[in-house]
């Protein structure tokens, strides 16, 4: 095994997609990073005298979320490139039929090259420390749960490419084809996301809850979902499985056994539609209520509301982000219910009380109307749900300081990278 | 003898035996009905026209192909697993590019590391020392073959199975390999070569098997071929074969 990985980090490390990437990556990261604190910085400028305005500025999804975007793109267009010829070259070059030789499985084989890819995912995302550490060096404050939340959904979704990049080369067997393979499933994810905002289709809706960038914005969020986890560990590992069978020799069972992983993949990936385990982990609780809000909602009793509205209205649209959402990640036995007769456009609250239900309705869509009447229905005192301990953390940062990340990311890490991949050039 | 039924001579101890291989790949029937014998101890050479099966014959006795039907018996197992049948079996494909990222160190140490045999010997008769830093990509057509057969013969396996071995060597390599290969058969090991060039084979080879579009022609000792064919050497017995 020793002598393996040796091997596969050897070969790795000397083509170049290896030191292109990270090349382009600290460019990409660099540029997002600088220009997200200058805004950040810009924006500051008014909060820092204002402490009800300075609460909304959350360095994570101020600063971190937009500067990962950078991490986003390398991710999925570049990673593609630099893993694939680790199976297709195998193939291409007939190596593969040597490594048998050698006492390695096939498995053996795509576990080492898995693990060397997630080194360089590792790697890659690495490029956020410096750049972290000059936040918290001219004074920036970090959320490290949200942070770490947000760098494992990075994680995964390097993983989730990588396990792509690995099926396709193994199904293709060669570095362009598996490589336009790979992309169109990445592209093809990423335009559907895209599309579930111009469209009322019901299944591009249904399918755009799937798509990996919908998965990894949960991450973004600063919200654990059990469900997410478990979604791309499915689409992962369903890869990943695919591409053992396919590199195996004897391709006709193979080809079908990898079908079957398919088949069953798609079933468990619908199947855990099921599993509903969210948590915000954001220090302001942007996703859900304060914590004085959280515990009065926790003893509700049984509540079920009716919206008289279309999936596609705006004020549901409203209603769902600033308050329907952020209830469910809290109380998540709330039902609700979208009867296709009514009076349009009215909210029906039911709640059951000394088992009897009463209800209440209103046509508004605020948190407060919705609050109020959930309030007078059980009894229960719930706080206004924008009082908030959180302080928020503005922070203006000079923009000469940010020389030092210009230096960095434009100059030294490509100089480095440079240095080393002309050295691994050398004959 | 072999794929005819005739029988087999007193002397003649079979270590690989073939038993009606058959192989369709996409609509090409590749391989039809193959059967051989091949005695112990000797080195032996398919030889036949181009795409006659020689290369898939050899891919399908290693396990990297599976037959549509048909046995292939190494020391009186049947169709043994492929892990199985790689420790007894050292395979070296006639298209393979030695991972030409890697210096010939690297990839020295890698298949030693790997299989934890050192091969120091085997390295100098190859004279893969004098490129011991350079990368493969930079090497020469010969070198990178002595690359090649290092990785083949290196694991001391009972049984090599040599897709061209020769290809890319001058005649004084080609004389200085088969030496090697001379003194490797002296120390029990078995060979099953494909050559294209016939008089190397007639040179190097004990026992030939002819294929032609992917069925067995002919097969026997070198010298019982010439007499049965009445020919002076391999090529006329190839000819009058094949014809």
């Amino acid at each position: 095994m020793k002598g393996l990985i040796k091997k596969e980090i050897l070969v790795f490390t000397s083509s170049s997609a290896f030191y292109l990437l990270i090349i382009i990556a600290s460019f990409l990261i660099g540029s997002s990073f600088i220009t997200s604190i200058d805004l950040y910085s810009k924006a500051s400028v008014a909060a820092l005298k204002d402490p009800i305005y300075a609460r909304s500025f959350e360095p994570v999804p101020g600063v971190f979320v937009p500067a990962f975007g950078g991490f986003y793109l390398v991710f999925s267009l570049l990673l593609p490139f630099a893993v694939i010829p680790m199976i297709s070259r195998e193939f291409e070059y007939n190596t593969i039929s040597l490594l048998p030789q050698l006492g390695y499985g096939m498995g053996k084989i795509l576990i080492q090259k898995f693990f060397v890819s997630l080194g360089y995912v590792l790697l890659t995302l690495s490029l956020s420390t410096l750049a972290i550490i000059f936040w918290i060096t001219v004074g920036g404050h970090v959320a490290w749960a949200e942070m770490a939340l947000l760098l494992a959904g990075y994680v995964l979704y390097g993983i989730l490419v990588i396990s792509i990049s690995f099926a396709s080369a193994s199904i293709l067997k060669s570095t362009s084809s598996a490589s336009i393979l790979a992309l169109t499933i990445v592209l093809s994810s990423w335009v559907l996301d895209f599309m579930k905002d111009a469209t009322a289709s019901p299944l591009i809706l249904y399918l755009s809850k799937f798509t990996f960038t919908s998965l990894l914005r949960v991450f973004e969020k600063g919200i654990f979902s059990a469900g997410v986890l478990v979604k791309l560990a499915i689409l992962s590992g369903t890869f990943l499985v695919i591409a053992y069978f396919m590199m195996e020799f004897f391709k006709r069972k193979n080809a079908l056994r990898a079908t079957l992983t398919l088949i069953i993949g798609l079933i468990l990936l619908f199947a855990s539609g099921f599993i509903g385990y969210r948590a915000d982990i954001t220090e302001s609780y942007r996703n859900s209520f304060p914590p004085a809000v959280r515990s009065a909602l926790g003893k509700l009793p049984p509540l079920e509301i009716d919206i008289h509205l279309r999936k596609s209205d705006s004020r549901l649209v409203d209603y769902r982000r600033e308050f329907l959402d952020r209830l469910l990640l809290v109380k998540r036995d709330v039902k609700v219910v979208f009867p296709d007769s009514g009076t349009y456009g009215l909210f029906v609250y039911r709640v059951k009380n000394n088992s009897t239900w009463i209800s209440d309705s209103t046509f508004s869509n605020s948190p407060e109307e919705a609050f109020s009447i959930i309030s007078t229905l059980s009894g229960i005192k719930i706080p206004q749900p924008d009082v908030t301990d959180y302080p928020g953390y503005p922070l203006v940062v000079e923009r000469e300081r940010l020389w030092y990340l210009k230096f960095v990311y434009y100059l030294l890490l490509p100089l480095l990278g440079l240095a080393i991949w002309i050295k691994r050039r050398i004959p | 003898m072999g794929g005819d039924g005739e029988a087999i001579a007193p002397h003649f101890f079979s270590y690989m035996q073939i038993k009606n291989i058959s192989l369709k790949i996409g609509p090409v029937q590749v391989l039809r009905n193959v059967s051989f014998q091949i005695p112990e101890g000797t080195i032996s050479a398919i030889v036949g026209p181009n795409g006659a099966g020689k290369s898939t014959l050899l891919k399908v006795i290693s396990g990297f192909l599976q037959p549509d039907t048909g046995e292939v018996i190494l020391d009186g197992v049947s169709n043994p697993g492929f892990y199985e049948r790689l420790k007894l079996i050292s395979y070296l494909p006639e298209t393979v590019e030695m991972y030409p990222e890697l210096r010939v160190r690297e990839f020295v140490e890698f298949v030693e590391n790997s299989t934890r045999v050192k091969s120091s010997h085997l390295i100098s008769w190859l004279g893969i020392e004098d490129v011991w830093d350079k990368r493969i990509s930079h090497l020469s057509k010969g070198y990178k073959q002595r690359l090649k057969l290092y990785f083949a013969l290196h694991r001391r396996t009972k049984y090599a199975l040599l897709d061209e071995p020769f290809d890319g060597f001058d005649p004084l390599q080609i004389r200085k390999i088969s030496e090697l290969i001379r003194k490797m058969q002296d120390e029990g090991r078995n060979f099953l070569l494909t050559i294209h060039n016939l008089s190397y084979a007639e040179k190097i080879c004990d026992y030939i098997i002819i294929l032609r579009g992917g069925e067995v022609v002919t097969s026997g000792y070198v010298d019982e071929l010439k007499e049965k064919f009445g020919s002076p050497d391999l090529e006329g017995v190839f000819i009058k074969a094949i014809a």
